[in-house]
């Protein structure tokens, strides 16, 4: 794909999924300022990483791929970022109502079942797409995001004891 | 047994609630990724071009939940949303605006740019509209140059502008001027359109008028309007020829409808407040300005008539609203718009850490938008206000005063939230009037039938007598039809035309009565009569032959009671169709 085609396909998807882009980019960083950064910057990077789109699969598939990474790196280098994030997710003693056990359960989730369910439920990707974006299997996601649902379900059905 | 699904969307909602796509900003995209300005100008206007044709496939489906959906994100508002409709304002234009907003801490701040949107004639009159953006807010408003009146800034947050689905934001639907005898000079509408919009046509009660689209906004007036004159949907029309209808809303205290949306947001609370208080204002700590240091006109010092500890607070520097606490804190004031009171030191009662007011007039001057203010209690962080239309919206709030604006979609949940992001507070409140219909209403039948002295004839159809509520209709052989329902609650003699409808050659006035009215008479100029029956409350007259002109005129209907007394009378304005 030329590189203008390219740009013209990114300017599409970012006028109509600019929110969804933004959302799950919150979701990881934990921020709206820093999240709203990490799509500019996702953008960007992809309209400068072109050449590097081998147009075997969606342009949106790719550039969720792009945007994950850019999140991810823009948490990392914070680790006062990170903590917060774990704390807000993480405080739940005496957990109460299900917005908590999903907290907790979310919180609990090694990263790659939690970037899986961010970009299920927040951006509302199919299997497929989200393989392309998390660089895995589609059978992946798919044992991810059932191992993700058992641990939440187990977490629900002890309370309801 | 759970399901799962369900519990994680909910949760994952709350957590990250779907956010403003305000601050979307692609020529920055470009910038950042190196693409060579000159190349950027061409990439604009190509990529506008693109967005254009997207919206035009999109508006065929709007008008369905999943065309709403696709349609989100797609108006292409960048002018407005960058503040730079239309052209700058003429310095005179500026200046003015400049000095009305330096009469009063109350205005838009210092530094706030006009920007001249239409500059029309109507039938000899001239109309300017003019808009700007401050902070989270997009303002209209229309000077009328002939009339020597110019309304207050009608305002839309921006987080709507951001989300709409639709090429047009109606921000004034049906407002209007009086003269000097408070008889109406002019009605008018206008609103904010997408740079793809051709043509906006207007729907009224007395046909389709053709709206001025320009600077990025449309612009209806019409001089002398008749009684009950309003827009009800405008008919918009795209760059491709793609047309679509938007329903304006009409929050009039009759123009009730159920309310079937759902409202999204925390239905519970997780971390409740045990004793909501100010503390500041408790030790009477000066927060925020006290009355002599806030820069206020007259009008609205004495709209404050403060007494005791007073301490005002704007919670979003960048808007006109200036909220506060008064008379030793036992009175919350909108500053020029309205002010509750309660039992002193009770800043919140019964209700929870919020205390809420709604608000129109002053500071909001759209009748598409309220404004919500209110009392946020120690220890709330952050208040956030779940839509009808299944957005949602943060509020400004400091020094424990909250302010926001939201469209007019039925009911709101606003929500409050501690540091920790636990649900400290929720209260789910009705906009408008509070008055909803029960959501069968009955059929509505035929119960009487009026002809007009060109042949046209209206009919009449009522329904049954809902916990309450009745609702109406009547059918114009010409082919209009006016409906509405109404609370059946108000006794007495009074009356009141709801409408002067020109129908083909004729002209029908549609009214109400209360019971003690028997009988319902139309006075013309001239002295001439004409005498009706209403029929559970409702009545249509004709419009005598010798009165069917295309000036407007103006007459009476008296209510008469069984006796033939006059129980009272109501001026009416109306004109035939030329």
């Amino acid at each position: 794909m030329d590189r203008d085609r390219l740009i013209d396909e990114l300017e599409d998807l970012y006028r109509r999924s600019y929110r969804r882009f933004l959302r799950v980019a919150i979701a990881v960083v934990g921020d709206e300022s820093v999240g709203h950064d990490v799509v500019q910057e996702a953008f960007a990077r992809a309209i400068r990483l072109g050449a590097s789109y081998r147009g075997d699969g969606t342009v949106e598939a790719w550039l969720w791929r792009v945007l994950v990474n850019a999140a991810r790196a823009a948490r990392q280098p914070r680790n006062e970022v990170v903590e917060e994030l774990s704390t807000a997710f993480a405080d739940v003693g005496g957990v109460s109502t299900d917005d908590e056990r999903v907290r907790a359960w979310v919180a609990a989730l090694p990263e790659r079942q939690r970037l899986a369910v961010f970009l299920r439920y927040y951006a509302d990707l199919d299997y497929r797409a989200i393989a392309t974006a998390l660089d895995v299997e589609t059978g992946t996601v798919s044992a991810t995001l059932s191992a993700a649902h058992t641990a939440l379900r187990r977490s629900l059905e002890e309370v309801g004891r | 047994m759970i399901d799962e699904a369900q519990v994680i969307m909910a949760g994952l909602d709350r957590m990250v609630p779907v956010p403003s796509g305000g601050r979307a900003d692609w020529e920055e995209v470009l910038r950042r990724a190196g693409v060579p300005e000159q190349q950027q100008r061409r990439r604009l206007t190509l990529g506008r071009a693109l967005v254009l044709a997207l919206l035009a496939i999109t508006i065929v489906v709007v008008v369905t939940p999943v065309g709403a959906t696709i349609g989100r994100g797609l108006g292409d508002f960048t002018d407005w949303l960058t503040g730079k409709p239309g052209a700058p304002a003429p310095a005179a234009e500026q200046q003015r605006f400049e000095g009305a907003n330096g009469h009063s801490w109350a205005s838009f701040p210092k530094g706030t740019r006009l920007r001249e949107l239409i500059d029309t004639t109507v039938d000899g009159k001239r109309y300017r509209l003019f808009g700007f953006r401050s902070g989270d807010t997009v303002c209209l408003r229309l000077r009328a140059v002939s009339l020597g009146h110019t309304t207050e800034p009608a305002c839309a947050p921006v987080s709507t502008l951001a989300h709409v689905s639709a090429p047009v934001l109606v921000v004034s639907g049906n407002s209007g001027f009086a003269d000097e005898h408070a008889f109406p000079a002019a009605s008018f509408s206008f609103g904010i359109v997408a740079d793809s919009v051709r043509r906006v046509d207007v729907n009224a009660i007395d046909g389709t008028h053709r709206a001025v689209v320009g600077g990025n906004a449309y612009l209806w007036v019409q001089n002398e309007p008749t009684t009950g004159q309003k827009v009800t949907s405008l008919l918009v029309t795209t760059v491709h020829g793609h047309p679509t209808t938007i329903g304006v809303r009409s929050p009039s205290f009759f123009d009730l409808s159920p309310f079937d949306g759902r409202l999204s947001g925390p239905s519970r609370v997780t971390a409740p407040i045990r004793h909501p208080t100010v503390g500041w204002y408790v030790r009477r700590q000066r927060r925020g300005l006290g009355v002599d240091q806030a820069h206020l006109t007259v009008a609205q010092r004495r709209f404050i008539h403060a007494t005791g500890f007073t301490r005002l607070v704007k919670p979003d520097p960048l808007s006109d609203v200036v909220v506060g606490l008064t008379r030793d804190g036992s009175c919350f004031v909108v500053v020029g718009s309205v002010k509750a009171c309660w039992r002193p030191h009770t800043f919140f009662s019964q209700r929870g850490p919020l205390n809420v007011v709604f608000f129109s007039g002053g500071p909001n001057g759209s009748d598409q938008f309220t404004g919500v203010a209110g009392v946020a209690a120690d220890g709330i962080a952050r208040v956030r206000i779940f839509l009808g239309d299944g957005e949602s919206q943060t509020a400004a709030l400091r020094d424990n005063m909250f302010t926001a604006l939201v469209p007019n979609t039925g009911s709101i949940r606003i929500v409050a939230y501690d540091a920790a992001n636990h649900v400290a507070g929720i209260d789910t409140l009705p906009l408008g009037s509070g008055l909803r219909l029960p959501k069968k209403m009955g059929i509505l039948r035929p119960v009487s039938r009026i002809r007009g002295p060109n042949g046209t004839t209206a009919t009449i159809s009522l329904g049954p007598n809902v916990r309450g509520f009745r609702c109406w209709r009547v059918d114009f052989s010409s082919g209009q039809s006016r409906r509405a329902c109404r609370p059946l609650t108000a006794t007495g003699g009074w009356i009141e035309v709801e409408v002067a409808q020109p129908a083909a050659r004729d002209v029908f006035l549609v009214g109400h009565c209360g019971e003690k009215v028997a009988r319902v008479r139309l006075v013309l100029p001239g002295g001439d009569t004409v005498t009706g029956r209403p029929t559970e409350g409702l009545f249509v007259l004709a419009v005598p032959r010798t009165h069917l002109r295309p000036e407007r005129q103006h007459a009476f209907v008296v209510g008469l009671d069984r006796h033939g007394r006059r129980t009272q009378r109501f001026g009416v304005l109306f004109r035939a169709n030329a």
